[in-house]
Parts: structure tokens; sequence; C-alpha cells
């Protein structure tokens, strides 16, 4: 408190209740109207660097036809990423961030119109490699995804609550590794559980195809619930 | 989390609430740090005070970091509770079909702020 209030100044109190996402969510929640409008449906791909985002696209982006899908790729240097996507042929751009370890609803809006068809059903972003930051950063997306390799530990969902409570879908990708591990599944699994109860987790491999039917196929059900939305 | 940009938000909000009350000064900063984001509380802190130097009205100012619990309210039969860690649940049916209404923010909540007389 100042010695001298009431002398020539005065103390007030201020209500203000503005929180610190609020810029970054006026845009996310632009961006959610304008795919609202238009049904298409828009996946948030996160996890740890390496755990295979960019080599689970590769070998089902293809497969995902007759839908029309559009990737945004995020990475804190390089468009090599970009490069591997685009030879599945369709509509891709690289945000670089430049340093940022996660991309915001702002670079999203920013580079939308590098990668939008007249008609797009799903519009999926493969996020920075990173399981902290991007979890808090809403980019107008209906979902998010994490993915966690074999090769990572069974204590990352507890390490990282905040990713796992919020995604819908967990892939739990590079199985065809986990024979060569000491790699606990169930403990993983009940890891999940922990965190988010009841929650969906498929398990896939980009280089032998497991489970990848069922990565599809539910991709394919969330865009005709999005579509069923959009009248 | 991303405490370095969180502290950059909180001390442009704090700057802006300040500077549309015509407050010459800003003496404390009360600040709802909610559970569910993992904000680290310290290393916020740390930016807070490193950053603040470009903002001439926040430089005395104390920012009182105080921790936010998470509270869902059950879609079931709507009552509101507070949550003690992960798997959040109806804390009196059960039930696991709740919305986080509270916990989930990084908010300035409110300031004292000094004026000068006109
Ligand atoms: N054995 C095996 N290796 C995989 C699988 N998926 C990805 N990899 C390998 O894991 C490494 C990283 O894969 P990426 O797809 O680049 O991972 P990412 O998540 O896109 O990485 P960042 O974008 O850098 O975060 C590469 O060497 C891949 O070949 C898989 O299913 N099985
Ligand atoms: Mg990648
Ligand atoms: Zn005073
Ligand atoms: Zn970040
Ligand atoms: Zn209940």
């Amino acid at each position: 408190m100042c010695e001298t209030q009431g002398e020539g100044h005065q103390h007030r109190h201020l209500e203000v209740h503005r929180h610190a996402m609020e810029a970054n969510d006026q845009v996310a929640a632009r961006l959610r109207r304008g795919f609202a409008a238009r049904g298409i449906l828009v996946l948030n791909l996160i996890s740890a660097p390496g755990s295979g985002k960019t080599a689970l696209l590769e070998r089902t982006l293809e497969q995902l036809r007759p839908l029309r899908v559009s990737v945004l790729v995020g990475d804190v240097e390089t468009e090599r990423d970009a490069e591997r996507l685009r030879r599945c042929g369709v509509p891709v751009a690289q945000i670089v961030t430049a340093g940022t370890c996660h991309l915001e609803a702002g670079m999203v809006e920013s580079h939308l119109a590098e990668v939008d068809q007249r008609e797009l059903d799903v519009l999926i972003v493969e996020n920075v490699g990173n399981l902290v930051c991007p979890s808090g950063f809403d980019l107008g997306e209906d979902l998010k995804v994490v993915l966690v390799s074999t090769t990572e530990g069974e204590d990352k969902p507890l390490k990282y609550p905040a990713i796992f409570h919020r995604a819908e879908l967990a892939l739990l990708t590079k199985a065809d590794l986990a024979p060569h591990l000491d790699f606990d599944r169930e403990e993983l699994l009940r890891n999940i559980q922990a965190v988010h109860p009841g929650m969906k987790v498929l398990e896939v491999s980009a280089k032998t195809g497991l489970g990848l039917d069922l990565w599809l196929d539910w991709i394919r059900a969330k865009v005709g619930e999005k579509q069923s939305l959009h009248v | 989390m991303h405490e370095m940009a969180l502290a950059e938000e909180l001390l442009k909000i704090s700057d802006e609430a300040a500077a549309s009350a015509g407050a010459e000064e800003v003496l404390r900063v009360g600040v709802g740090v909610g559970w569910l984001l993992q904000v680290e509380r310290q290393s916020l802190a740390f930016y807070l005070e490193a950053l603040r130097r470009d903002y001439p009205r926040l430089e005395h100012a104390v920012f009182e970091l105080d921790e936010e619990a998470v509270r869902v309210r059950c879609r079931v039969c709507g009552e509101e509770t507070e949550q003690a860690g992960w798997g959040f649940a109806c804390g009196a049916c059960g039930d696991r079909d709740v919305e986080v209404v509270a916990g989930d923010r990084l908010e300035v909540r409110d300031m004292e702020v000094r004026t000068d007389d006109v």
C-alpha cells in the first residue's frame, strides 16, 4: 500500500477476467465457424517428435479417396515433411514456425488458402512434434489425435496428461517394433485410461500396415458425423 | 506449457486493462492459474519478471499467482464438483460424462491500480 493515498492520486480495484489464450481462441473460433459452415472435418495430430505422424499420413492419405483431403504440417524448420506428403497427391502446405514449438490458430489461418480446395472434406493438421504446448492451442479443429509410439515408454500419459485428456483418440504407433522392445502394452493402456477413462485407442504400424484400416474407418466415420450436421 | 508466451500475454492484458482505466501504475495483479494447464508457476513468475521491463506501468506490480482447481459439471446429475486429479468424474454421482467449467484457464482476474487525481 502506498502512503500517499488520497494525496493527489487514488487506488482503484479493477475486475479484468481476461485469459491468456483469448487472442488465439478468437481466431480459432472464427476458423471453426468457417469449417462448420462448409462441413469440413478438421483433425489436429499431436505427438512427441518422431512418433510417426508423417509416416502414418504417408501410408493413409491416398486411401482416403474419394474424400478430398488437405494437410497443413507444422515444423520448427524445413519443408521436408511437406515434401514427403505431397507425393501422396494431396494439397499440402508447410508451416515453418521458426522456433515456436507449437502451432497457433493464426498460423493455420494464414496458410489455409494454400491448401483450401473448393470442395474439401477433411483437413489434417500435423502439429509440431511436442507433447506439451500444442495441447493448449486451439486451432479450430474438431478433434485432437495423440500419437504415442511403442519406443517412448509406458509412462507418457502420466507425464503429459493434458494432451491425453484433451485428445479424442490415441494412436499407439510403431506397433511392429513392440516384439523387439520391453514394451508393456497393458501398462500403457492402463495409464491412458487413468488420465482419460474410456479413451479410444488404436494400434497401428506405418511399416507393416497393421491397424491402418481401423484408423481410416475412424476418419470416415467422423467425416460422416460432421457432414450430417451440415445441412 | 509455453510459459514465456503466456507471461507475455498476461503482461499485455494487464497493461491494456490499466491503460483503459487511465491508471498510472499497477500495484497488484491477481492471476488464476488453472490446474489443467500444467503451467510451471516458478517459470511463469520468472518470465513475468524478465519481460515486464517493456511495460513501464507494471514495473512495481506484484503478480499473485493463484492455483485454480479443476471443476466439472456433470451432464447426468447437473452437480458441479472439484477434481483432485486426472480421470475426471462427477463427485456426486460418479459419472464420467462431465464438462470442465473451471481450472482450464490462465486468467488475469483483477488488479489494484493507482490513478492520478484530475
Ligand atoms: N518401425 C517403424 N518405424 C516407424 C513407423 N512410423 C514411423 N517410423 C519411423 O520413425 C521415424 C519418425 O517418423 P516420422 O513420421 O517422421 O515422425 P513425425 O512424428 O512426423 O516426426 P516430427 O514431424 O519430426 O515430429 C522415421 O524414421 C520413421 O521411419 C512404424 O510404424 N514402424
Ligand atoms: Mg512429421
Ligand atoms: Zn498510492
Ligand atoms: Zn510451444
Ligand atoms: Zn453427476
